[in-house]
């Protein structure tokens, strides 16, 4: 009993520790798989790791002291985020500290008053305004069948998530993108058009902070997936259910990614409110048609 | 300290103050005068908090052994107030005003001259319970400072000592309005915010402020009118004007067994008028030409804060009626198109004024929902908003006195120009966005009480509402924010020029957004109590080091420890040194870049949306008593 209660916490704590490297693992895969598919030899997939130590040894060349201060809040506000979801802190929490730590990447971005640093600001913001209604709508959808917004309920829910609400990850799914950073939604760090966005002015290692932040955030991601699988399934335990569904997701972005050219942020908005928004309002008709909502 | 003397000194003696500064010669004379009125006032209200909850019943004034009933004299006040309004309306031309007045005129008069009336026995006028005490607090703390803030503001100014005499009646009005159990009484309180409102709004007596004087006085009466009609209706069908009372009361009802929730319905339209919620948004947004401290006042500690005062107050009332679903619908409505247009305006007191109605909207919405948790989260929102709301207002006074405009466009690079008031404004804009401070607080309790229902019907209308809205005000605070801190490189820092009659409110205020924080726990347990009525529900809501509620809980003042770390840790350790400092990048063309929009006006501006907000907000005050009479 004892042990079971020190394993609820050692687990969670293992996993954070461990996810920036985990993280930066699944880059780099994802350049290596991308280069295959381009018929390109492409990076070793260890070299997210060699970037961010590389950073680290370079000079710096800041602008202010500000966008510094808002880049490691964002740091550690993502690292915040993560403990919360893994310790399962109550949901909806853990969703608006997730918000925080995009609200401080875009204070640092218009704190620099730079023009790729504003772009992309503003962009970030417009994502922001894209994706926050489809995860808060989802979490609204996971008490709503759970009963309760503690993560805990998950876990003790009758059947798994997925069964329950599937096109709530479907929608999940669709605002990936946007929270990966990647094609057809990298709006906001757009490279080819302006620089790197809110993280055009950093260098150095505050650029490798930046770098470990999204190591973390790939993981949030992820891990939010997999809460819609948390049991058992045949001969598989609930974590090797999370693992699968964490995989499926990760090859699911790093396809689309590969497939797909960037839209216009307009775009993005009606393209991401439409799709998702009909996922969710069919998701809810379902479950109430089928009186599998708890009160 | 004896109840009543606590009272009067919260009510009478601040107009008292303001008359003495009125007739007091010379400003350094008027200064002490406000400063000591400010003191009184804040030390009343601290005294009330300790005192508790009580029943005060003052039915007459003792003068040199000769005793005057009150309710006369209120009566008597009443008519000079609505021929105030009339002198004015017919001054000026604005014939709506005229005739409201009158219209006011006939129902007062049947009310308090010809109606029938149960005897009161022992009903004490004024009721001091949690409510009200929040609202005094928030009335005189908030007001005294916003009144030491004005001594700067208004230095030199020719009407100083109108201004000065209308602020502190209005603030003694004001907790009068909180505390008066009687409606009629509070009728008489409320003409009064109205009056008091109407001359502050047109202190510089330009066309722009006659005008929008002129539209907040009618506006107002139109409230009064259906504010007088519900007290009416509701004497006639509860057999009494006593707030604490028409639980209990049954009179002889004209109306159908149907339309029980008609007088609510009335007094709602009051309680929107004034909290200027869609569609009379109008007024408020136009009261913005009015001095700063006016417009701070007017948004944090009176004025709209009596609308969903009064709308928290009726919440018991009608729990489960048609008119309770359909505040939730109107108050959600204005929470989110009135973000949306706050994201289109680049004016600072615009954005304020469409926030501070957008977040009235969703207190109003609270109160629509009527469950426990919803009441306590309208009354968690009005007290934490009011914090934040005057801070900023306060603000952007400073800066508009100082750099002499107030856009934000203008207001890029503030930090380095004045760090202090940047500083404090960018503490008031996360205040109003960001976990774990009280206006989330507030809002995390309202997605959660949307969440809590038994049907699934309107409240997914408004859960739509609140994710929006809520989003939408992130939008446009970390956007202006963002705006404050953009430096330029190598800037030089000039001297800050400091008024500190200006600069200790807001870093009081500022301070306060903390400590509000900080004793989150504090006031849920001990300062919200909801009535009976609500059963068990408010127990469900457990505080201690974190706020749990049946379905979910966090704790405040450990996030906000846990904020001020993922803040300080940066600031303290990052050391910039001057070798480091570069130039932005500029893609090698070496140019200074205009920055700037992103404000979407030809999509959502004010000329597009609210041709079409209006008209639906017309509709949706129709179906507001539509759902009464069905």
């Amino acid at each position: 009993m004892m042990a079971e209660g020190m394993l609820d916490y050692l687990i969670p704590l293992a996993i954070l520790i461990l996810s920036p490297f985990i993280g930066g693992l699944l880059i780099g895969i994802d350049r290596k798989v991308t280069a295959r598919i381009q018929n390109r030899a492409g990076p070793p997939i260890v070299q997210p790791f060699y970037d961010v130590l590389k950073l680290f040894g370079k000079e710096d060349k800041v602008v202010n002291k500000t966008y510094l201060v808002f880049g490691c809040a964002y740091l550690f506000t993502v690292i915040l985020s993560l403990a919360l979801l893994l310790f399962k802190y109550d949901l909806l929490i853990t969703t608006f500290i997730f918000g925080l730590s995009f609200i401080f990447l875009v204070l640092a971005g218009y704190s620099t008053r730079s023009q790729f640093g504003y772009m992309g600001a503003t962009r970030e913001l417009m994502q922001m305004l894209t994706y926050e209604p489809i995860l808060l709508f989802a979490v609204f959808l996971i008490r709503l069948v759970t009963g309760s917004f503690e993560t805990d309920a998950i876990f003790k829910a009758s059947e798994p998530l997925l069964f329950t609400l599937p096109l709530a990850l479907l929608a999940i799914f669709v605002i990936l993108p946007i929270k990966a950073r990647k094609s057809p939604f990298d709006i906001s760090e757009a490279h080819q058009e302006i620089a790197q966005g809110p993280e055009t002015e950093y260098s150095g290692k505050y650029l490798g902070l930046l770098y470990i932040a999204h190591f973390f955030e790939l993981i949030f991601v992820l891990w939010f997936v997999s809460l819609f699988y948390v049991k058992g399934f045949w001969l598989l335990p609930g974590w090797a259910m999370q693992a699968l569904l964490m995989a499926a997701a990760y090859v699911f972005l790093i396809v689309v990614d590969n497939l797909t050219a960037r839209l216009r942020v307009d775009q993005m908005l009606k393209q991401v409110f439409i799709v998702g928004m009909a996922l969710l309002a069919l998701n809810l008709i379902y479950i109430i048609a089928t009186g599998r909502w708890i009160a | 300290m004896d109840g009543s003397l606590l009272l009067l000194s919260m009510t009478i003696v601040p107009a008292l103050f303001g008359i003495i500064c009125y007739l007091a010669p010379g400003y350094e004379v008027k200064k002490y005068v406000v400063i000591l009125g400010a003191i009184v006032l804040t030390v009343a209200s601290l005294l009330v908090l300790s005192g508790g909850s009580q029943l005060i019943t003052v039915e007459s004034i003792d003068l040199v052994g000769l005793s005057i009933p009150i309710s006369p004299i209120i009566l008597v006040l009443d008519y000079l107030l609505l021929l105030t309004f009339l002198w004015y309306g017919w001054k000026d031309k604005e014939y709506k005003a005229v005739l409201l007045a009158i219209l006011q005129l006939i129902p007062l008069t049947y009310l308090e001259l010809f109606m029938p009336k149960a005897a009161h026995a022992g009903a004490a006028t004024f009721v001091i319970d949690q409510l009200a005490i929040v609202m005094g607090l928030i009335v005189s703390i908030i007001g005294s400072l916003i009144l030491i803030y004005s001594i700067g503001y208004m230095r030199g100014d020719k009407h100083a000592s109108s201004f000065f005499l209308a602020m502190m009646v209005f603030l003694g009005d004001m907790n009068a309005l909180v505390f008066a159990n009687d409606l009629a009484w509070m009728f008489f309180f409320w003409e009064v915010t109205t009056l008091c409102s109407f001359l502050l709004i047109r202190h510089y007596r330009d066309e722009a402020s006659i005008k929008a004087s002129d539209r907040a006085l009618w506006m107002n009466l139109l409230g009064g009118v259906s504010l007088i009609c519900g007290i009416v209706l509701i004497e006639h069908v509860y057999g009494t004007t006593f707030l604490s009372e028409i639980a209990s009361g049954a009179g002889q009802s004209l109306l159908p067994a149907g339309a029980i929730a008609l007088p609510f319905a009335f007094l709602a339209f009051g309680a929107f008028t004034k909290s200027a919620l869609m569609p009379f948004n109008s007024w408020l947004t136009g009261a913005m030409v009015a001095p700063t401290p006016v417009s701070a006042l007017l948004h944090s500690s009176t004025m709209v804060n009596a609308g969903v005062y009064l709308l928290i107050r009726l919440a018991p009332f009608i729990i489960g009626s048609y008119v309770s679903t359909m505040i939730a619908v109107i108050g959600g409505f204005s929470f989110m198109f009135c973000a949306l247009l706050a994201l289109s305006q680049t004016d600072s007191k615009r954005i304020l004024a469409y926030s501070t109605i957008s977040y009235l909207g969703l207190i109003a919405m609270c109160t629509g929902i009527n469950t426990g948790l919803a009441l306590t989260a309208a009354v968690a929102l009005l007290a934490f908003h009011a914090v934040s709301k005057g801070l900023l207002f306060l603000c952007v006074g400073k800066v508009q006195h100082d750099i002499g405009a107030r856009d934000i466009e203008s207001m890029e690079g503030l930090v380095a120009r004045m760090p202090l008031v940047a500083y404090i404004m960018v503490v008031g804009l996360i205040s109003l966005m960001a976990p774990p401070f009280g206006v989330f607080v507030g809002k995390w309790l309202a997605f959660q009480s949307v969440s809590t229902f038994t049907s699934i019907s309107l409240s997914l209308v408004d859960i739509f509402f609140i994710i929006f809205g809520s989003i939408f005000s992130v939008f446009y605070y970390s956007r202006w924010a963002g705006k404050l801190l953009a430096t330029k490189p190598f800037t030089e820092i000039k001297p800050e020029h400091h008024e500190w009659y200006m600069e200790l409110p807001l870093i009081v205020l500022g301070l306060g957004v903390f400590v509000t924080v900080a004793l989150t726990t504090l006031f849920f347990s001990s300062l919200i109590s909801l009535p009976p009525v609500y059963g068990l529900e408010p127990s469900k809501l457990v505080t201690g080091w974190s706020i749990q509620s049946a379905i979910g809980g966090f704790s405040p003042l450990g996030f906000l420890i846990a904020f001020l770390i993922i803040i300080l840790v940066p600031v303290v350790a990052i050391k910039v040194p001057k070798t480091a400092i570069t130039h932005t990048y500029a893609c090698g063309t070496g140019e200074e870049p205009e920055l700037g929009g992103g404000y979407f006006q030809d999509i959502i501006g004010e000329g597009v949306s609210l041709k079409y907000l209006d008209p639906v907000g017309v509709l949706l005050m129709i179906a507001l008593f539509a759902a009464a009479v069905i």
